[in-house]
């Protein structure tokens, strides 16, 4: 979700760096990645038209497939849906891209390598401008406001249903995005909440666990029976933070029940969430909701924190001594066999834009071997969806050190893993109210 | 002080023994009370400007004298930070704005006020002032509503930050004008209409000359008010691109502030230091040149009007 | 004849237009946007983006986001109620202490300071052109814990180790909103203080008060109506207030119905909600704000 980042004094690695240590890596491993895909398969790999199984969407104008509640269908695992495309929405195929164009580009903050953004301009001989949104509603906001941007980097899966309902999104045209279809996990060819993808390709996955300063706390999430006790059984005081949206934090005591599917519509659960949050935040005295673990825990305000993925892999960059490194750790709990999140965002294509073939070039652009690695090594330290970069070949190249190694997302981790999906407006007003109760100390 | 016996005084003591002697007395008590009070209102300031020339990057810590903040830091002075100084610009060219619209609005509708005259002046009056006392909560929660939920094309940015802006100081040049007006009486444009002068004219020529200085002064009022403004602003933002240095010190102070914040508050503190010194300055000059006397040629009575010309 | 009278006379025509842009602006930025509260919080949410769809006819309005609110605010554990209590008890207070340090000050620009008036009148408005925002950020770094006001006490030994001012405690958070607010209590008391002519005073003593009961007696009956608009001065500003919370207090046993405003405000479904809590507000503050609009023109009719 919000991967809202502050700039750094520390360059990650200089370009000329990373490439000479991707060399060395021989990061390019695509059959090994292939194996994997075709192993981590299951559930996750629709290919073809949705089935309604477990749905009642039927005539819905917007598509087929996926549950009720809103007047769109909603995506979930058990019921994938397939958007509707108008023809005339497509871009044609074979086309040159516009020239003398600016592309518009949303995207979060520092979630998008400038040196790929440089790449491209001068090998498309274009300008790209970017704007920056911190939260996923005001970027909705922008698109919704004019202004014809293009494509948007980052826009999360369970934004995507309400949008291709608004009329936002631009269908995607696959004669364009060759990386994708080369390089990009299988999984993602044909995803349950886009049946063919007709409207997003992937951008970063990451996954959801827990953070901590092993030199400050003594636990082993990995070997416990429930690894989630780490925030229920003698959280540290005053220094145990969680993340700050309703999703990441209700869940949470939900995982630690045993639940794997927390798109949870009862009233009954999300209230008894919330009960469980609420004593958590009077053994630790008041508790801390924020996205910055990144500077948080190494600086030590922190000693416990609910994470994603990509910000723990990040913080060896904000230590003021890097080896300190040692004294972070992270578990995912997923890689124990226990309930647990992972996720995608996607990326996507904006009706309203001037440079259809442009955006359609941008978002394959990121997908090939360097300036996948380049985007996550410089800029996003998010892990993106290719099979150019497998979990071994992270730890081997030094890019993520071994003992933060479950940071990693692999194609695996999406069968076992529990996604956070978009849910019905009176569901949603009830995940909201619960979580502004805990923010709002009632 | 006639009365004999009733206030029998103990010989006064000077200077400093009399302090040491009884510093309850209530004057010098009240001395005291004031001076720390101006101690408790202004020696933070103090520390805040004081520790935009720190050296390190702290703004607990002292670590010696430096410009690095303002000029030398790479990364991260205001000279090589690109978002700092849009904030100094976005922060400027607000308030210029501001002062732009509010004084032709305000001036006219004070005169207009003054006048008296039609159905409604006193409706339009409490209009004004109501607008003057509303919180500025409600003002910038009712402006954020309408420029997205009606005035979809104003929408958030820097129209909406300036249209809030003046609502919330199009009040002063108002109270300030009016209170001129009225100390001014009707005496001078009673005399030029005598003499033959069109409406028009006496406006040009003898009203706007004599309310010359208090325009002046509201104009720098409202700068240097509107110079600051966080609440507004803040709401009425679009994204980093109509960030104020109000709006950056409010971001930096929740999460990691270096003097760099401090350096923006303390160009802003000094610009309107020194507005509020030339609205002075100039506004006591304008008094004297401007004074109806002078304006009628008569300099005995000019000279007589600037002791009682300083509004 | 009298002067107003003279006057109108020699009125030119033209003058009531010269009023119609800036209230055609205040029509259009300042009255109209008050019923677009008012159709916001009666309206809907569009069940696609989830953002508020206002209602502009209204009969077609609907008072269940209102009523969710109102019950929210009223009963205990309501969303809102804390919030609520905290603004009340702390603006309370906090105009209380603006008032204990206000009026000695006031008292003593007007009377005491003899040649240095000039002086003490810059310094004591000072804070009117300074930006509060960089205020607090002083405060803010004075109270860290590592900052001088704990390095202070560490020193003098009163404390052990650093008090953690800054995590929501209730007092600096009151001392805050005074410390920012202050200047607005000395001036209208200044302003009538200055005006009691010293023959009231001294018209006492002969009759033999002492000087406090001379203050007892004359002086504080007089300022009785600047010290109420005084407090409503104070007062108004304080209950829209939430960055002061943010930046010196920011924990939920501190939280403000500003809080609550723009948190509600910052997810388009709960735009409704900041909407009614904007519109209660208003409707409790319009009593004290109308008081302190009639005493202002009584003031300025009588000064004529």
């Amino acid at each position: 979700m919000a991967h809202a980042r502050r700039p750094t004094d520390h360059p990650r690695y200089a370009r000329r760096e990373f490439l000479k240590r991707a060399a060395a890596a021989g990061i390019a491993l695509p059959s090994l990645g292939a194996i994997l895909a075709a192993c981590g398969g299951g559930a996750q790999t629709q290919v073809g038209g949705g089935s309604s199984a477990g749905g009642s969407a039927g005539a819905n104008p917007f598509g087929t497939g996926g549950i009720g509640g809103a007047p769109y269908p909603l995506a979930r695992q058990t019921a994938p849906v397939t958007w509707n495309v108008n023809p005339a929405d497509v871009t044609q195929s074979g086309q040159q891209p516009e020239s003398g164009a600016t592309l518009k580009v949303l995207r979060w903050p520092y979630y998008l390598d400038d040196g790929v953004v440089k790449d491209f301009e001068k090998h498309y001989n274009t300008t790209v401008q970017i704007t920056e949104f911190s939260d996923m509603d005001k970027g909705l906001a922008k698109i919704n406001a004019g202004g014809d941007f293009d494509i948007m980097f980052g826009m999360n899966v369970w934004a995507v249903g309400r949008s291709i309902a608004a009329g936002l999104l631009r269908p995607f045209n696959h004669d364009y995005l060759t990386n994708f279809q080369s390089n990009v996990w299988d999984l993602f060819q044909s995803p349950f909440y886009d049946v063919g993808a007709n409207y997003t390709v992937p951008y970063s996955v990451w996954n959801t666990g827990i953070f901590w300063r092993n030199d400050k706390l003594n636990i082993d999430p990995s070997s416990m029976d429930n690894p989630y006790d780490v925030f229920f059984v003698d959280p540290p005081k005053g220094k145990t933070h969680l993340l700050a949206n309703a999703q990441d934090v209700l869940a949470m005591p939900m995982f630690h029940d045993g639940l794997t599917d927390v798109n949870v519509t009862d009233p009954a659960v999300i209230t008894k969430a919330k009960d469980d949050i609420t004593a958590i935040a009077q053994k630790v005295g008041g508790l801390s909701y924020d996205h910055v673990d990144y500077t948080d825990v190494p600086d030590g305000t922190a000693w416990l924190h609910q994470s994603w993925s990509g910000n723990a892999s990040d913080a060896v960059v904000f230590l003021s001594n890097k080896s300190d490194a040692d004294n972070l750790s992270y578990y995912w709990p997923g890689s124990g066999g226990h309930p647990a999140n992972v996720d995608n965002d996607t990326t996507v294509l904006l009706k309203s834009g001037k440079n259809p073939v442009l955006a359609h070039l941008m978002a394959d652009w990121v997908f090939s071997q360097q300036q996948s690695l380049a985007n996550f090594t410089n800029t996003t330290g998010y892990q993106m969806p290719v099979n150019s970069m497998t979990p071994e070949s992270m730890v081997s190249s030094g890019l993520v050190p071994e003992h933060l190694s479950t940071v990693i997302v692999s194609t695996d981790d999406f069968a076992k893993g529990s996604r956070e999906l978009e849910l019905a407006p009176d569901v949603d007003a009830l995940w909201q109210s619960a979580y502004a109760e805990l923010t709002a100390g009632v | 002080m006639s009365a004999p016996g009733v206030l029998a005084r103990t010989p006064e003591r000077r200077g400093a023994r009399a302090w040491l002697a009884n510093p309850w007395a209530e004057t010098r008590f009240l001395w005291i009370v004031g001076i720390a009070y101006v101690a408790w209102t202004l020696l933070p300031v103090g520390e805040a400007v004081l520790f935009s020339f720190n050296k390190g990057r702290s703004i607990t810590r002292w670590e010696g004298f430096s410009l690095r903040w303002y000029v030398s830091d790479p990364t991260g002075s205001v000279l090589h930070d690109p978002a700092l100084q849009h904030a100094v610009v976005q922060s400027l060219k607000l308030a210029s704005l501001t002062v732009a619209v509010t004084l032709p609005l305000g001036v006219a509708f004070a005169l207009a006020l003054h006048a008296r005259r039609g159905p409604g002046s006193s409706s339009q009056n409490f209009l004004m002032m109501f607008s003057f006392v509303v919180p500025e909560l409600i003002l910038a929660v009712s402006l954020f509503l309408l420029v997205l939920d009606a005035f979809r094309f104003i929408g958030l940015g820097t129209q909406a930050q300036l249209i809030g802006l003046v609502v919330l100081a199009l009040a002063y040049p108002v109270v300030i004008v009016r209170a001129r007006l009225l100390s001014l009486g009707a005496t001078y444009e009673e005399a030029a209409a005598d003499l033959g002068a069109s409406p028009m004219r006496t406006l040009g020529r003898v009203t706007l000359p004599l309310l010359g200085p208090s325009i002046f002064a509201s104009g720098a009022i409202v700068f240097a008010f509107v110079l600051d403004d966080f609440v507004i602003v803040n709401q009425l933002s679009k994204d980093a691109s109509t960030q104020t240095v109000a709006m950056a010190i409010y971001g930096a102070a929740r999460t990691a502030p270096t003097p760099a914040t401090n350096a923006i508050g303390t160009l802003m503190l000094v610009t309107s230091t020194v507005v509020i010194t030339l609205a002075v300055v100039v506004q006591r000059r304008l008094a004297r040149r401007t004074s109806a006397p002078a304006i009628l040629g008569e300099p005995e009575l000019a000279q007589a009007a600037d002791s009682s010309a300083g509004s | 004849m009298s002067k107003e009278a003279g006057a109108a006379a020699t009125r030119p025509w033209y003058w009531p237009g010269l009023a119609a842009p800036a209230t055609v602006f205040l029509l259009l930025f300042f009255v109209f946007p008050f019923y677009v509260v008012l159709a916001v919080t009666f309206g809907s949410i569009d069940p696609i983006l989830r953002q508020p769809v206002p209602a502009w006819n209204p009969a077609t309005w609907n008072p269940a986001i209102l009523s969710f609110t109102l019950s929210n605010i009223v009963h205990t554990d309501g969303l809102y109620e804390a919030a609520f209590v905290h603004t009340f008890v702390f603006v309370a207070l906090a105009t209380l202490l603006c008032l204990l340090i206000g009026y000695p000050m006031a008292y003593f620009l007007a009377r005491r300071a003899g040649r240095y008036k000039a002086v003490f009148l810059a310094l004591f408005f000072a804070p009117f052109w300074i930006s509060y925002m960089l205020r607090l950020l002083a405060w803010r770094s004075l109270l860290a814990d590592d900052g001088y006001v704990n390095r202070l006490l560490l020193g003098l030994h009163v404390i052990g180790s650093p008090y953690p001012f800054l995590q929501g405690k209730p007092l600096t958070l009151v001392l805050g909103l005074a410390y920012g607010y202050v200047p607005y209590m000395i001036l209208p008391l200044y302003a009538t203080l200055d005006r009691i002519p010293a023959s009231l005073m001294e018209a006492g003593r002969d009759l033999g008060l002492s000087p406090a009961r001379t203050f007892l007696h004359v002086t504080l009956p007089q300022s009785y109506q600047a010290i109420l608009a005084g407090f409503v001065i104070c007062m108004l500003p304080m209950f829209g207030d939430y960055f002061t919370q943010q930046l010196l207090a920011d924990r939920a046993n501190t939280r403000m119905v500003g809080n609550a405003i723009v948190d509600a405000l910052t997810q388009p479904i709960f735009v409704q909600r900041g909407a009614a809590l904007i519109l209660v507000m208003l409707v409790l503050l319009i009593p004290p704000i109308l008081y302190y609009l009639r005493s202002t023109r009584r003031a300025t009719e009588l000064a004529r």
